[in-house]
């Protein structure tokens, strides 16, 4: 019963990792903006979902709520940083996470700071339940991303991506586009943090972590930047490979080193034998 | 005489203290192929740059098609009836050849082949741009202009980096462009290519014009030949 209750956690973080990479991919993969600040976006989805929760509104006005709230801060981020590329963009975005992890812990009034937010409720108290939930809001977006990226519009995302000045050129408003990408890229991703909270019950500032930031990173450029399949994947070997350790019966002390050991290994790996990913099209620059 | 469909008065644009474009003002009138000449440095590349809204004139106007487009945005631009290419050929390079083409119009294959076919590109549709040699990314980034709505092509550099073959080819689909009634400015070293399919020529020195006429006038102007040849 525990080992079944193991898996089910499993596969629930599975499935947020899933809809964190795939909307990620969006914006990095699809549209080429280098954004470290997507955690910043399901942080935002998480703290909207639970306050507006908390304060007594129905859980569909806080998943609402958390898409469109982290949709919009995207967008928001996406205007003053629209000239920067590459490392500036990166650079820039992930001053943005730090920056919602310094709001999160010194606006007390709304966040309890440190102290967090406990008894957040959760969708459904059967973790069975919330597991296909998770699953179908995973496959969904995965979908929607999917068909995204076969449209006009997430064809001229990647004319953005291959050269914004040519696409220009072609009549397109790529300042728009990119617009588009980052809000809808962290409105998936404020979901993604609406689902995290209702399943933990309890969040605080260290959501806003730039190890989670590596981590996402890690899944899209093991699964391929630009492919959707890739994402799944990348989720997936990310996150389940180096579980067995917990069972192979090392000392406690030494599993979490040796979990950021495993991450480096098929990392190196990857660079080596497949500077791709594994199923991407697209070189990481 | 054809209309003017283009005017550029006065156009300046410096960096730094160097002008790279000084008192420019020269004209492209409708159906014609008009080339643009001039040394390394003449500022050929920022007329283009300014006359397509990447570049912001310090002082100066473009009028297309009578209406003043100085200073509107690139996509504003193109969206105004002006298509062109770049020095360097840009192709998106991880998207396939119909890709390509797609974001410059929706069309179907039969319409795509038939652009590609003008400009003689002989690769399938599906394959990657990044995987073409450089003179089939520069086919394809001019049947990618082509399929835009336009009524000026610019061409900047059309035959740099490209063999001797495809160099004749795009030649020939130049003037049978001309012949469909479409107006080409093209940006050129290449003085041969330049003087067997140009009406007009522009010179300039720089970023100034130092004279313009047809290819005749201009062979035998002095100046040009002070200025250009080294003559």
């Amino acid at each position: 019963m525990a080992f079944e209750n193991y898996l089910i956690h499993l596969g629930i973080l599975l499935c947020i990792y899933v809809m964190l990479t795939i909307s990620l991919n969006l914006s990095v993969g699809f549209t080429g903006l280098l954004n470290l600040g997507h955690i910043a976006f399901f942080g935002i989805g998480a703290y909207a979902s639970a306050l507006l929760v908390l304060h007594g509104y129905p859980l569909w006005i806080g998943i609402l709520g958390a898409a469109l709230i982290a949709g919009l801060v995207g967008a928001l981020l996406a205007v003053p940083t629209s000239r920067l590329k590459g490392d500036y963009l990166a650079l820039a975005t992930l001053g943005f996470l730090f920056i919602m992890g310094t709001i999160a812990r010194n606006w007390t009034g709304l966040t309890r700071g440190p102290l967090g937010l406990p008894g957040i409720p959760r969708y459904t108290a059967e973790n069975q339940t919330l597991l296909i939930i998770a699953a179908v809001t995973a496959l969904a977006m995965t979908g929607i991303i999917w068909i995204i990226t076969r449209t006009r519009f997430g064809k001229t995302l990647q004319a953005v991506r291959d050269d914004e000045l040519a696409t220009q050129m072609l009549g397109k408003n790529t300042f728009a586009h990119k617009i588009a990408s980052m809000g809808l890229s962290a409105l998936l991703a404020g979901i993604a943090g609406s689902f995290f909270a209702h399943y933990i019950s309890f969040i605080d500032p260290s959501i806003f972590s730039s190890g989670d930031t590596i981590l996402v990173f890690s899944m899209l450029i093991v699964g391929g930047l630009a492919s959707v399949p890739g994402s799944l994947l990348g989720a997936t070997i990310i996150l389940l490979i180096p579980e067995p350790l917990r069972f192979i019966g090392f000392p406690s002390a030494l599993v979490g080193p040796m979990r950021e050991m495993l991450f480096a290994l098929i990392l190196l790996l990857i660079l080596i034998y497949r500077p791709k990913g594994i199923f991407g099209k697209v070189d990481f620059q | 005489m054809n209309n003017m469909l283009l005017r550029v008065y006065n156009l300046d644009k410096h960096f730094g203290g160097v002008y790279a474009v000084h008192n420019c003002t020269f004209g492209v009138r409708e159906g014609t192929i008009t080339s643009i000449i001039g040394p390394n440095g003449a500022g050929k590349t920022t007329a283009f740059n300014l006359i397509t809204g990447i570049l912001k004139p310090d002082k100066g106007t473009v009028w297309f098609k009578k209406k003043n487009i100085t200073g509107l945005r690139p996509y504003e631009v193109a969206r105004t009836g002006i298509s062109r290419t770049f020095q360097l050929a840009k192709v998106f390079k991880y998207m396939s050849a119909r890709d390509n083409l797609l974001i410059a119009r929706q069309a179907s294959d039969k319409e795509l082949q038939k652009a590609l076919d003008q400009v003689n590109y002989a690769r399938e549709l599906d394959t990657i741009a990044g995987e073409l040699s450089y003179g089939n990314q520069r086919l394809l980034e001019i049947a990618r202009a082509l399929l835009l709505p336009h009524e000026l092509l610019m061409l900047d550099e059309p035959t740099a980096g490209v063999n001797p073959k495809v160099r004749q080819e795009l030649k020939s689909i130049l003037k049978n462009l001309k012949k469909q009634g479409k107006t080409i400015v093209l940006i050129e070293h290449d003085m041969d290519f330049v003087m067997s399919i140009s009406d007009e020529v522009i010179v300039l020195n720089e970023g100034t014009v130092l004279t313009s006429g047809t290819p005749a006038q201009v062979r035998k102007n002095k100046r040009v030949l002070e200025a250009y040849l080294g003559k």
